[in-house]
């Protein structure tokens, strides 16, 4: 059984693996914020790079209701970051792996 | 025409609309033809034709129709469908003339009737034209708004004051009706295509999962790592190896 997530605390995965649980959907929602998307555009993209969420759950972890994994965190990095590709920027979300020391 | 805030005028009958009721059994009757006519297993222009098709049957007067898409605030009109040729010059002409009822339904997402085009002065030069193609009245229904685009359902009859209110409360259900199911094709769309990508991009977590013995977010990690290198999109990179067998930039 998963524990309420605290950042920087472990939780067990059924395989017995080590999974990160954070709370870093603000800056996501400050990314989103600059973009001309909203959060089920972003969902579909989140989405079609192999995120395993619902549109809800993405709703709660932007607005901080709930904590998700770094794993699933850098999906939603990668799908902003390919969004700004597109429009000529460069990739300026920063991945939750590349965060930790 | 003086702007007007959006959420007074959209969904709205025109300002010719006296408060006719419709009948109960008629508009069961309706939505239902409705329904099946916009079934979401079509492609988008499919669903539009069939609705051209199915206005023009539906909405009382109406004798020719199309569906019109408004871009660049009246700079570009692009007539997506047109049950004849006549429809598709006036809708055409609007763009031309810089006026017309379609551009003002669109824009002022409201819906615009005209019930005599020799009477009419709000649009001089369009009506001037479409009195000369012989049409007496015209009905002009804002049917979406797609970003900066703008769709318009257009019907036509030969006749002056051959539209009336039941005319456009039905208009306005076919409105409603045609933006879920567009709205509906669209999301089906946009899903298959998310599907197929996610497939193609597991191909790829595999792969690398069992070559080097990594887990699936690990196997992640390094597409994504690839990917911002390279400046190639997840996928992209997910394609190559998947066909290759190895990952651009390693």
């Amino acid at each position: 059984m998963l524990q309420e997530g605290i950042s920087g605390v472990g939780l067990k995965r059924k395989s017995g693996e080590v999974m990160e649980m954070i709370k870093a959907g603000s800056s996501l929602a400050a990314a989103l914020a600059t973009t001309e998307l909203d959060v089920s555009q972003l969902w579909l993209r989140y989405f079609a790079v192999g995120g395993g969420c619902s549109r809800q759950a993405l709703k709660s972890y932007l607005t901080g209701t709930i904590d998700w994994s770094a794993h699933e965190h850098d999906v939603v990095v990668l799908a902003l970051n390919e969004y700004f590709l597109e429009q000529g920027l460069d990739h300026p979300v920063r991945y939750a792996e590349d965060m930790d020391d | 025409m003086a702007g007007t805030p959006e959420s007074e005028h959209r969904g709205m009958p025109s300002s010719d609309y006296c408060g006719q009721p419709l009948h109960l059994e008629d508009l069961a009757g309706l939505l239902g033809r409705i329904a099946r006519d916009l079934d979401t297993e079509k492609t988008l222009d499919e669903t539009m034709r069939a609705l051209v098709a199915a206005a023009v049957d539906a909405i009382p007067g109406a004798e020719a129709g199309g569906i019109t898409e408004v871009r660049g605030h009246g700079q570009q009109i692009d007539v997506r469908f047109a049950s004849d040729q006549l429809v598709r010059e006036l809708d055409t002409a609007q763009e031309v003339l810089g006026e017309g009822p379609c551009l003002d339904a669109a824009y002022q997402h409201r819906t615009v009737r005209v019930n005599d085009f020799q009477t009419d002065e709000r649009w001089p030069a369009f009506a001037a034209r479409a009195h000369e193609r012989g049409i007496g009245s015209m009905l002009a229904i804002q049917l979406y708004v797609d970003g900066d685009d703008l769709g318009a359902l257009n019907l036509y009859a030969y006749q002056p004051n051959a539209f009336d209110d039941e005319s456009e409360q039905i208009g306005l259900l076919f409105a409603t009706h045609a933006a879920i199911a567009m709205a509906g094709v669209q999301r089906e769309r946009q899903l298959r295509v998310a599907i197929s990508s996610r497939d193609i991009i597991g191909q790829a977590k595999g792969i690398l999962m069992e070559r080097y013995k990594l887990t699936a977010e690990q196997a992640f990690a390094v597409l994504t790592r690839a990917s911002s290198e390279s400046n190639i999109k997840l996928r992209k990179v997910a394609e190559s190896l998947a066909a290759t067998g190895t990952v651009p930039g390693s």
